[in-house]
């Protein structure tokens, strides 16, 4: 970052310990802490149209999670009249959204962050989501054609996404707060001594269409295969008609679950991949709530225990990022043209 | 020979065609070419309708066995796409079914191929990319049993390898298995229609038999009539006689195994391929309403992949069949209103009933009943179509036969009239 500036943050750590409690429908109705300062943090980007960190979200400012704080209007009060909450979802991604084949039933960590904001709107969690699965070119479009209240998919912040990109400038969205930090890595055979990228040779990547991935791999490798779906990317791996998958840490964890002859490459990460709940560019509302039940999952240790129960094991399992704020809905649309 | 030579040979031919035997001898050779040429020509037009009707019957009988191929494959992916819903506790039937289906595939495919070497090479790029479907739907099933979510990829993947209308080659398949046979169907339909084409054809050439060997008879009747002031040369009348019966009861015999091919064409080939071909549309839809499910949040209300493979089975049958795919509509449009209502677990649910009433069981009524009506019409075509020229050789041969005896008795009937100028 080239200039000081004040962000709002908060760090759940720091901020919640000893506030382990069991996230239910009756606990207290809370409100995201003041903003605060924010540490450099290099490893994100800043975005050149608002000057703001990639992962800076909107400040809930008089959201809580009480319905009688939301204007008769807003997204919250019409998700809650409607009775069901949309979610965009994975439905092949191992620990974050899947579908058990034994019952049928979407599991994640992602699928409980969705039935944690469903519960917090005062809905059924098992009984009143509608989940669409998707893949990750559809995460953008799904949520602006209004099709889906928020993606939870294992979804990049990044300023192309809060701001479009030059091909596509209307091409945006708006993030809640980071919720987990994750890193791109490379799935290679058990038996491979490649440490690195440099060490692949001429071996054919496979990545996802419409990833961040995609764009940081591209240059770096001989040869790529590109899927609309990530777990094709494991039936070309185990066909042999990919050496390798990048993608992120989290999503190869559970590629390398389900085949005992696959590993995530070990070292540093290509990029850093902070991760955020996906809602539409004109719901900055829904936004400002997630960031609340965020909030919440950050100090009753909810997030924690997801980290634990989702990515223990998996050899990735970061600290819970903290908070940040310093967007308004305000600046975005001034900024966004 | 030596140049010295040939005067005195012209010499020598000259009055053999000079004066009045000389036009007689003329007559008798233009009069036997005639007989003789309009044989062969008559010879040829029924080997070449007996040739055309069999062309026909064979590019039929392999458009339907390949239609049977791509309807086994549909009905095979439709099996595995819905005993996927279920995960481990797959209907044993539908197990059953899927590979009794791809079984008749690869029995059906190798006979196939054998047709013709463009048939060889596509169905044996078809073949290739068939073991590839198989495997991955294989390692969907083994996935799936498993708990592993990649069961559903592979599922997905094994399913484009038959085909995508968006994207007709994969990097690492070529073309798709389904697109492939559709191309050779395409040349076996074409193959069928100009069979038929050709087959028309030959009645010009027997007509032109007619014209040649009757003509050039009456033509040589008329000239001795005129050089001996006698009407009737019997043994002329009698070949005139005889050909002209040979003529007519080949062009009957054409006409009759022309008629019936024509028949064969219209009540049993054009219905089996209808019926082919609203099942291959069918099962896809069936296939289509399976991998939308497994693709959860895919549904749409105006269900536009469904409807179009709906659309066209249903314009493509007639009857108790189209009752049954629309009462089949009925309940798939349920399963689709709960997907697209959010109650996914509802829609599987219903998707994968078995009850009287599911869609399963009104979908497998429609099968049953267009099953039954395409093995009919199959059997009436290949029936049919195999015995519409068995006459047609023999009576070329039995024409040859005729004609060379035409021309004996017409040279016989001119060699009176020459002897009585010796």
């Amino acid at each position: 970052m080239k200039r000081p500036r004040l962000l709002a943050v908060v760090g759940a750590a720091a901020l919640l310990a000893g506030c382990g409690t069991a996230a239910t429908s009756t606990q207290p109705v809370s409100q995201a802490r003041p903003a605060a300062a924010l540490a450099a943090d290099d490893s994100i980007p800043t975005c050149d149209q608002d000057g703001k960190s990639a992962v800076a979200s909107i400040d809930p400012g008089r959201i809580t999670t009480s319905a009688s704080s939301w204007p008769s209007d807003s997204t919250m009060a019409e998700i809650k009249s409607r009775g069901k909450l949309i979610a965009g979802v994975a439905g092949d991604v191992t620990l974050w959204g899947s579908r058990d084949p034994f019952t049928s039933k979407l599991a994640g960590f992602d699928i409980d962050v969705v039935k944690r904001v469903a519960q917090e709107l005062g809905l059924d969690p098992n009984r009143d989501v509608e989940y669409k699965v998707i893949n990750f070119a559809q995460r953008l479009p799904k949520l602006q054609d209004g099709e889906v209240d928020l993606v939870a998919d294992t979804m990049t912040m990044n300023c192309a996404r809060w701001f479009g990109t030059d091909d596509n400038l209307k091409n945006y969205i708006n993030f809640s707060t980071e919720y987990y930090r994750a890193g791109q890595k490379l799935l290679v055979r058990s038996d491979s001594d490649a440490q690195n990228v440099k060490d692949l040779g001429d071996a054919t990547v496979c990545t996802t269409e419409g990833s961040t991935s995609l764009e940081n791999i591209k240059d770096l490798v001989k040869s790529t295969v590109v899927v609309s779906d990530v777990g094709e990317c494991l039936v070309k791996f185990q066909e042999g008609e990919a050496t390798a998958i990048t993608s992120d840490d989290t999503v190869l964890a559970g590629f390398a679950k389900q085949d005992p002859y696959a590993k995530v490459m070990a070292g540093e990460p290509l990029n850093v991949v902070p991760y955020g709940l996906g809602t539409a560019s004109d719901a900055a509302d829904l936004t400002q709530f997630v960031n609340v039940v965020l909030e919440d999952m950050r100090r009753d240790g909810t997030l924690d225990r997801l980290y634990t129960k989702w990515m223990s094991g998996s050899g990735t399992q970061p600290d819970v990022p903290p908070a940040v704020y310093g967007r308004t809905a305000a600046e975005l649309k001034e900024a966004r043209g | 020979m030596s140049l010295t030579t040939l005067p005195e040979q012209r010499g020598a031919v000259r009055p053999s065609f000079s004066g009045t035997p000389g036009r007689l001898r003329l007559t008798a050779i233009g009069a036997v070419l005639a007989v003789l040429v309009s044989a062969v020509l008559g010879a040829v037009a029924l080997k070449m309708r007996s040739d055309a009707l069999g062309r026909a019957d064979s590019s039929a009988s392999h458009l339907l066995l390949l239609q049977g191929v791509q309807t086994n494959l549909v009905v095979a992916d439709a099996d595995a796409t819905n005993a996927f819903l279920k995960g481990g506790l797959e209907p044993q039937e539908q197990r059953l079914g899927y590979i009794k289906a791809m079984k008749a595939v690869s029995n059906d495919l190798v006979i196939a191929a054998q047709h013709s070497s463009a048939d060889a090479k596509a169905l044996g790029e078809a073949n290739a990319v068939l073991n590839r479907y198989s495997g991955f739907v294989g390692s969907a099933r083994a996935n799936n049993r498993q708990g592993f979510s990649v069961g559903a990829s592979y599922l997905t993947s094994a399913n484009a390898l038959l085909s995508d209308p968006d994207d007709k080659d994969d990097v690492s398949t070529g073309h798709r298995a389904i697109d492939l046979i559709e191309a050779r169907v395409a040349a076996d339909t074409q193959a069928v229609d100009d069979a038929y084409a050709d087959a028309g054809f030959a009645r010009w050439l027997l007509l032109l038999a007619a014209v040649v060997g009757i003509g050039g008879l009456l033509y040589a009747q008329v000239t001795l009539s005129r050089q001996s002031h006698r009407y009737l040369n019997l043994p002329i009348v009698a070949s005139t006689v005889v050909l002209v019966v040979t003529l007519g009861g080949a062009a009957v015999l054409m006409a009759a195994a022309q008629s019936k091919a024509n028949d064969v064409r219209s009540e049993s080939l054009r219905p089996a391929l209808a019926l082919s071909a609203s099942r291959v549309a069918a099962f896809t839809a069936k296939s289509t309403e399976s991998l939308t499910l497994i693709k959860q949040g895919s549904a749409t209300p105006d269900d536009i992949p469904w409807n179009t493979e709906y659309n066209k089975a249903l314009s493509l049958v007639d009857g108790d069949s189209k009752t049954q795919l629309e009462a089949y509509k009925a309940q798939h449009d349920k399963i689709n209103q709960l997907d697209v209502d959010g109650s996914w677990r509802s829609a599987v649910n219903l998707a994968t009933s078995e009850s009287d009433t599911s869609a399963n069981a009104l979908f497998l009524k429609y099968d049953d009943s267009t099953e039954k009506a395409l093995r009919k019409a199959k059997d009436d075509t290949a029936k049919g179509l195999s015995s519409t020229g068995d006459l047609l050789l023999p009576v070329a041969v039995l024409l040859l036969l005729v004609g060379l005896f035409c021309a004996a008795a017409a040279w016989r009937g001119v060699s009176f009239r020459l002897n009585e100028y010796r």
